[in-house]
């Protein structure tokens, strides 16, 4: 029943992001091959012996800061084209067509890579995430003498991965992207390897990562038998031709459903969560709470909003919608308790992704853009948050524990402000952009009819209050616990305080003027 | 669609792999010559031990070799079908709606090529093909 | 200069800014001159646009100046902007938070001079006030919704001001998280307006209010679920019946905050939004029923529990949880403006006796046990003649502020016209045996600290002298606030006066004036028949029109009683018959119990026994929430903290099921840390997941 592929060559341009990140990545090992080529007793990837400070690490730095701007100012190229051609996407790569009928109408016809504004914005969001954690990776480094130059190459790669699941539309893409989004980061997990903890996170997520694509890909092939092609509008075709829904389809897709909520970490696929998070390196941490977050979701969005418009709403949304109360209620409910700070957001970054797969649930073009916006703020909070928990932890520790926070406020005044906002944003306190985000994502769902899990929804972010509160209380109203040292942070590195600064304006500029991230993402709607 | 009915050749092809396996192995016993010693009776003849642990510790530096090695099986998992497509994804075909890419598909492939030999190189500078 | 009216959010909003960032380098008086100007400020603004609102509002056809400052979220159906709606219900309120805000500013400079703290408590102090301005300014829910969320935050920052002990760290996570239960309250009815009104606007929402519900369109559950909704959260902040065990609780802060937030102005946000959303309640009778009954059941309980406190300040705060009781009584019954007109008397009494009190314990060296004052009155005349001004106010005694306002919530109980039967008249005695405990309790609490003989020389003599008056920035504001509590009642002057009532038709305007009238309207309607209602359907929509005009209205309201003479009669009576209540329960019970024979009272405690430590013990309500809500909650979040977090990665599955063991064996490997359980579990969801989308 399918047509044969079209390779659309000319239309390779509206790649470029991609293709700039790519290059990115080649020149960094082309330098780092060059570049110490004339030490006889370093090896690219480290640093000289006569570098203390690390500033060895700044050129890699530097080429991936090149490389994210340009890759930005295209895509604002890119947009720009976008809106003066007026349709919904730029172009459509790698197109595929279902066989024509009498008249000679092709009965669908989709590419495996759709280059529209939902896309391009995942992918300027996805290039900003890049900026952010490879600024606040470079003083990470310095004060733990991790002098691992390799890193920023596997985040740029990690990047063009969420680029791709951006723009993925097919179901072989979007596993091959989640590959490349997760292969860099199982090592960037294990990257402070004098770590047991370190060690420890990278090999559970290499393992139940490797699993989980298991489940995709198998889900995939079943998918590829019952509809002959993997394309996502080849799969909306087909469940609209067929009213019948055959199982073999439905077991496909619930497997790549696994893969995929294996990433998002819904309950019940999330336990590798707080292990990974805490014992990963803080930025690369950040990186996974912001960018995989980012990208699995779009990818999800893809695929119900592409794929599943033909499908009878209960055959998805209803495990779906379960996995999302398992999520909003697992995750609050081990975050009450919690000592550590890094394990504590890993558990409200569980609780988060019940609130997103919430929208998820709505689905359609509106529940994209609300989508966008809630990842937006929270990737602006989150990666601030964490960022101030690598700045405050020990250097042997790479962690927070609360009963260090006691007190914090009469040290580090400006730290613990931003921590309170961020963290309260987080929990949706109104004039922060974390209301907005959730302001529209319950609106969407209440908008499809889902009042029940809106109620439900609205209940937990009230309950997630009392531990986003922890953090006040433990900054502002505890006394120091006898016994224990307090933490010193030292003075704020430069790279830390503009993220910081950065992510605090942020918040509560898009908290009061939200519209600015509301017009945002209205641009990123245009799916379909 | 009943798919039921077109999975039968997926059991038809285990079945007829099981036997092409069953009928290598039993050609082989009938034809090798047979001489049994200590070590050949090992599981495995490539100097790993067949009994004690399973949790037994490799040296990492087979990980190594092996992780190089993946680079060229990769090499290898593209250039196959490209080579073995050339004509097609040069001049195209008629009756297919396939537009030809004429001679971008070579420099393609040397694209490719050198982004791997690139990574060959990182390794070989890192010190992989070391054995130390 | 209406349009300038953000100022007074502003002026505050700096004030915390600046003491925010410099205040650690500032001296203590200029961060504290700082911030109390900045609130006068933000009065003179507020004074200043209560004026000009007056002269446009009597050129003007709505009583509603909405002024929007940004557009805020915009989305699709969702139209939310940040704009602020003055009219005579939010320029009241913003009057009273800014003037009595910035007498307690005025307090606190003296009040928290010695305080390590002292700037951090003006920058929460400050910001409490803008946030406030914006509960009671914003035009719609979510910005309301912003302020609401504010106060309860700065609430929360302030009950643990002093947060080096534990203890007072604790009462203010207990404030904030009993609020947040009234929060989702809020949410969710703002969710309902939203869906079936399509505005979260005030001024949109009142004005197709009554074309939506008449078209049909609406569910009839839909005023019903939304007014208990909100009431829900109302009951949250307003501590009311089942949620105000905060209050009490909340006393832990510094005694300024204690009569700024939690008597003045945070805990009326409740009767403030109440009024406001007046038409969704007035279109649920139901609902007006269910918070007639739960203001009436407060106010009693509460007033049962503030006979037997000994600490000055739970007295105090219980007082406050039955006043509170008594403003949404007369929300429940429809009077709006009543309700509103005790929330001013109240704002100025209790905030007096909160100050007082402040003095005293300042006075005391931080005591509050009032058995081991007394006597207090020749050392501290000032603090003991406001005390006494205000105890006579909120007894209810003629002429001081509490007894119109109160006598006003009686005689509106009393007159209801409601489909429950006789609802009204149970009400009312419920209310009158209120009043009754409330002059009581009032007078036991002055009595045993200012009057009698001095119980404190033995302990306190060797290592203090005496007690003293406390410094003028804090005497100040008592007299100020005694001299309000005294005359404010003037305001509202009952019927029967045939005086000038001032608050009514002012208030009228945005409290829905209709509704009043239609009450007296139904009332006219038994003798006079259609004609007469005709007339007040006319006057109320005048009311409307003209803010000015109201010497005219007023005396159209009139006419309605006057046309009655039996009820004005009746009405005399019952006034007469409250105020001959308190007087007996102040000077017959109270006086001779607490300054002469003082002993006596112990008798009475053993012969009450289970009443008195019923009392004492305040219901027992806090130990009820503890076994029924905390002890399971806790054991729950702690189990999962416990059992699967600790226990399993440190390896020690050991005693784990008697902490844990009705959760069952099943999701105990949940958070194990070995990758094969995690695999399993994955397992586990993949097949559950295939389970629900295949067998459907």
């Amino acid at each position: 029943m399918i047509d044969r592929d079209v390779i659309g060559y000319d239309q390779i341009y509206a790649l470029g992001p991609v293709i700039i990140l790519t290059l990115t990545v080649l020149v960094l090992i082309l330098a780092d091959c060059i570049w110490r080529a004339f030490s006889r007793h370093v090896k690219p990837g480290d640093v000289e012996h006569d570098d203390p400070a690390g500033m060895g690490l700044m050129p890699n730095l530097v080429i991936t800061l090149i490389g994210a701007t340009a890759a930005i100012a295209d895509i604002f190229y890119l947009l720009g084209r976008l809106r003066a051609g007026g349709g919904t996407a730029l172009a459509e790569l790698f197109i595929a067509r279902g066989f024509p009928d009498a008249t000679g109408r092709h009965a669908w016809e989709a590419g495996a890579l759709a280059i529209d504004s939902f896309g391009l914005y995942v992918a300027l969001l996805g290039c900003l995430i890049l900026i952010a954690v490879s600024l606040i990776m470079l003083p990470y480094l310095q004060s733990r003498r991790l002098f691992r130059a390799e890193l920023f190459q596997l985040l740029v790669l990690s990047t063009i991965g969420m680029l791709l699941l951006g723009f993925s539309r097919d179901l072989l893409n979007t596993f091959i992207a989640i590959e490349l989004l997760s292969l860099p980061l199982y090592v960037l997990c294990g990257l402070s390897d004098k770590s047991s903890a370190s060690r420890e996170s990278s090999l559970k997520y290499f393992l139940l990562g490797a699993f989980a694509s298991g489940f995709l890909i198998y889900g995939a092939s079943l998918v590829y038998g019952a509809v002959g092609h993997l394309n996502y509008k080849a799969i909306a075709f087909y469940l609209s031709s067929n009213p019948d829904v055959s199982n073999v389809l439905l077991a496909g897709l619930s497997l790549v459903g696994v893969g995929i909520a294996f990433k998002l970490a819904l309950v019940p696929f999330h336990a590798w969560v707080p292990d990974v998070y805490q014992g990963a390196p803080t930025p690369v941490t950040a990186f996974m709470a912001s960018g995989v977050k980012v990208a699995m979701f779009a990818a999800a969005i893809r695929l119900v909003n592409d794929s599943l418009v033909g499908l009878d709403a209960q055959y998805w949304r209803d495990a779906l919608a379960v996995f999302a109360i398992l999520s909003m209620i697992i995750g609050n409910l081990f975050a009450l308790h919690q000592s550590s700070v890094k394990r504590l957001l890993a558990y409200s970054a569980i609780t988060h992704t019940g609130y997103l797969a919430v929208a998820l649930c709505a689905g359609g073009p509106a529940a994209a853009q609300s989508l966008l916006i809630y990842l937006a703020a929270y990737c602006i909070a989150s990666i601030g948050a964490f960022m101030l928990v690598a700045y405050l932890s020990r250097p042997g520790q790479d962690d927070v524990y609360f009963d260090e926070l006691h007190d914090l406020s009469q040290r580090y005044p400006a730290a613990s402000a931003a921590l309170a906002i961020l963290v309260l944003s987080m929990g949706g306190l109104p004039m922060t952009a974390g209301f907005i985000g959730k302001l529209l994502v319950f609106r969407d769902a209440w908008a499809a009819g889902l009042h029940g899990l809106v109620i439900f929804a609205v209940l937990n972010s009230v309950v997630s209050f009392y531990f986003y509160l922890r953090f006040l209380r433990a900054m502002y109203m505890q006394p120091r616990v006898p016994g224990t040292a307090p933490l010193e942070a030292g003075s704020m590195p430069a790279a830390y305080a503009i993220t910081a600064v950065v992510s605090v304006v942020l918040t509560i500029l898009f908290g009061v003027l939200p519209q600015l991230l509301v017009e945002w993402g209205n641009s990123g709607v245009m799916l379909q | 669609m009943n798919t039921t009915g077109e999975y039968n050749w997926v059991a038809l092809f285990l079945f007829g792999g099981a036997c092409v396996l069953g009928l290598a192995f039993a050609l082989a016993a009938l034809l090798r010559p047979s001489n049994p010693g200590l070590f050949k009776r090992l599981t495995f003849e490539s100097g790993a031990r067949a009994l004690g642990d399973a949790l037994v510790r490799f040296n990492v530096r087979f990980y190594i070799l092996a992780i190089v090695f993946l680079m060229f099986d990769v090499d290898v998992v593209f250039i196959f079908p490209w080579a073995a497509a050339f004509r097609l994804l040069v001049f195209g075909e008629e009756n297919r709606l396939f537009t030809p890419m004429g001679p971008a598909c070579l420099w393609e492939m040397f694209v490719f090529i050198g982004i791997l030999m690139l990574g060959w190189a990182y390794a070989y500078r890192k010190g992989a093909l070391e054995w130390v | 200069m209406l349009q300038y009216v953000w100022l007074t959010i502003a002026f505050p909003l700096v004030g915390a800014l600046v003491n925010g960032l410099f205040g650690q380098r500032m001296s203590k008086k200029a961060s504290g001159t700082l911030g109390s100007a900045m609130v006068f400020l933000s009065f003179l603004t507020a004074l200043a646009s209560y004026f000009s609102y007056k002269s446009w509002a009597a050129g003007s056809d709505s009583p509603y100046f909405e002024l929007t400052l940004w557009p805020w979220i915009h989305v699709g159906q969702l139209q939310i902007d940040a704009a602020l709606l003055i009219d005579p219900l939010s320029t009241t309120m913003m009057l009273l938070i800014t003037g009595v805000g910035f007498l307690i500013h005025l307090y606190s400079t003296g009040y928290m001079s010695h305080d390590k703290g002292y700037s951090r408590f003006f920058v929460y102090l400050n910001l409490f006030i803008a946030m406030m301005l914006i509960l009671v300014l914003g035009n719609n829910l979510a910005l309301m919704f912003v302020g609401w969320e504010g106060v309860g935050l700065c609430s929360y920052l302030l009950i643990g001001f002093w947060y080096q002990d534990m203890y007072n760290a604790k009462c203010g996570m207990k404030a904030f998280v009993v609020n947040r239960i009234g929060d989702f309250g809020v949410l969710l009815g703002a969710f309902i307006l939203f869906w079936n009104f399509n505005t979260l606007s005030f001024t949109e929402l009142f004005g197709n209010f009554s074309s939506v519900m008449n078209s049909a369109t609406i569910e009839s559950w839909v005023p019903l679920a939304a007014a208990l909704l909100l009431f829900l959260g109302a009951t949250g902040k307003s501590a009311q019946l089942p949620l105000h065990i905060w209050l009490p609780d909340a006393m832990a802060g510094p005694t300024p905050v204690s009569a700024l937030i939690h008597a003045a102005t945070m805990v009326t946000a409740g009767v403030y939004m109440v009024c406001r959303l007046n038409p969704v309640f007035t279109a649920a009778p139901t609902a007006g029923f269910i918070i007639a009954c739960v203001g009436a059941a407060t106010a009693f309980i509460a007033a049962t529990i503030a006979l037997t406190q000994n600490d000055i300040k739970k007295v105090l705060a219980y007082s406050t949880v039955s006043q509170l009781g008594f403003m949404f009584l007369a929300c429940g019954v429809g009077a709006y403006w009543v309700a509103m007109f005790h929330v001013l008397t109240h704002a100025f009494f209790k905030a007096c006796l909160f100050l007082g009190s402040g003095s005293v314990i300042h006075a005391m060296h931080e005591e509050q046990d009032t058995r081991v004052m007394g006597g207090l009155a020749k050392y501290m005349p000032l603090t003991y003649w406001t005390f006494l001004i205000s105890t006579l106010a909120i007894a209810g005694i003629v002429p001081l502020s509490g007894f119109f306002s109160k006598d006003e919530i009686l005689w509106r109980v009393a007159t209801w016209q409601t489909q429950f039967g006789s609802a009204p008249m149970i009400l009312w005695f419920v209310a009158i045996a209120t009043a009754f405990m409330t002059a009581f309790y009032m007078g036991r609490v002055f009595f045993k600290t200012f009057l009698g003989k001095p119980r404190w020389t033995k302990h306190y003599v060797e290592h203090h002298h005496h007690p003293h008056e406390s410094p003028r920035s804090m005497t100040f504001p008592l007299v100020v606030l005694a001299t309000l509590a005294a005359i404010g009642g003037f305001m509202g002057l009952p019927h029967f006066t045939h005086a000038p009532n001032f608050l009514e038709p002012w208030l009228a305007a945005s409290t829905g004036g209709e509704e009043q009238l239609n009450i007296v309207g139904r009332i006219g309607l038994e003798e006079h028949g259609s004609a007469a209602h005709d007339d007040h359907g006319t006057a109320a929509h005048d009311d409307h029109g003209a803010a000015a005009g109201h010497a005219e209205d007023a005396a159209a309201h009139h006419e309605a009683f006057v046309s009655f003479g039996s009820t004005e009669t009746t009405e005399i009576i019952f006034a007469l018959v409250s105020v001959a209540l308190a007087a007996f329960a102040l000077l017959g019970l109270a006086m001779p119990l607490y300054t002469k024979r003082f002993g006596a009272t112990e008798k009475l405690h053993t012969s009450l026994g289970p009443l008195y430590r019923l009392s004492l013990n305040k219901w027992y309500i806090d130990e009820l929430y503890h076994y029924l809500i905390v002890i399971p909650g806790t054991a729950l979040a702690y189990g999962c903290w416990r059992v699967f977090d600790m226990k399993f990665i440190d390896g020690i599955v050991n005693g784990v099921g008697n902490v844990l063991g009705w959760l069952g064996h099943g999701v105990r490997p949940f958070q194990t840390g070995f990758v094969r359980n995690y695999a399993m579990y994955l397992l586990l969801g993949a097949v559950v997941y295939l389970a629900l989308s295949l067998l459907k």
